[in-house]
């Protein structure tokens, strides 16, 4: 590829990487920020993409790097916003019965394969993210996209670790419930 | 007998969501296993927690 066309490639992406900038980090500014600053250094270091990956994972793995350094650089607003969420108390007491037995049998979702084969499937999944409120976003996304550890999530949010897996498991039970009504049960419909 | 042993399905869907952050001890493993071995609904939920981190970690690729 030469040097023309990848910096046309690599603009053609903005679009695909502003939204899972916001997904992440659930401000637009930053995610312009975050956004901005991965082009310039994908065109930076273009010399190294060697076309051993493809060009949207390299850029991809770049952004990520670049939305860390946005939450660093949150800082206070993270951590204010952090605190509130957590003292949020969810019991989904309408999946369990008083002896806290579940009481009703969640939706098989079937070969997840056929999920993951669908540009659909990624469009609800993003929409449940969105739909998330934006501290359990964050928190989820760092486990679960940036793949950072609890530790770490905890510091930067300036959370306790207790706080951080009661986050965690909330976002999850939401995603749950929103991928199965939105996704496996429509999907199983007749 | 062996009442102790025994979680609740509500523990259950907080041991299984730790489990993707932390490491479980032997004990939180042991009884969560017995639980799994007889409760679909909970195996069901712990498959769904698995689908949804794979999920989330193609979003971009």
């Amino acid at each position: 590829m030469d040097a023309s066309s990848l910096q046309h490639a690599v603009a053609e992406l903005r679009p695909t990487l502003l939204r899972i900038a916001r997904l992440q980090l659930r401000n637009d500014a930053w995610a312009e920020d975050a956004v901005s600053e991965t082009l310039v250094s994908a065109l930076e270091s273009a010399n190294r993409f060697g076309g051993r990956s493809q060009l949207k994972t390299w850029v991809v793995g770049i952004l990520k790097h670049k939305i860390i350094d946005q939450f660093r650089r949150g800082g206070r607003e993270l951590s204010i916003e952090a605190a509130v969420e957590a003292a949020q108390v969810e019991t989904f007491d309408e999946l369990f019965a008083e002896d806290g037995h579940r009481i009703d049998k969640p939706a098989d979702w079937g070969d997840p394969e056929a999920a993951y084969s669908q540009v659909q499937f990624f469009e609800i999944l993003q929409m449940c993210v969105e739909d998330l409120p934006a501290s359990l976003a964050r928190v989820f996304m760092m486990r679960e996209w940036l793949e950072l550890d609890t530790t770490h999530i905890c510091k930067e949010m300036d959370i306790s670790s207790t706080n951080c897996f009661v986050m965690l498991h909330r976002a999850r039970m939401r995603l749950r419930e929103c991928l199965e009504h939105r996704w496996f049960v429509q999907e199983q419909a007749p | 007998m062996f009442q102790w042993l025994k979680l609740t399905c509500r523990q259950v869907h907080r041991l299984l969501s730790e489990r993707q952050d932390r490491k479980l001890g032997l004990m939180e493993r042991v009884r969560l296993r017995i639980h799994l071995t007889a409760c679909d609904v909970c195996s069901a939920v712990a498959r769904q927690f698995r689908v949804l981190s794979d999920a989330v970690r193609r979003i971009g690729t």
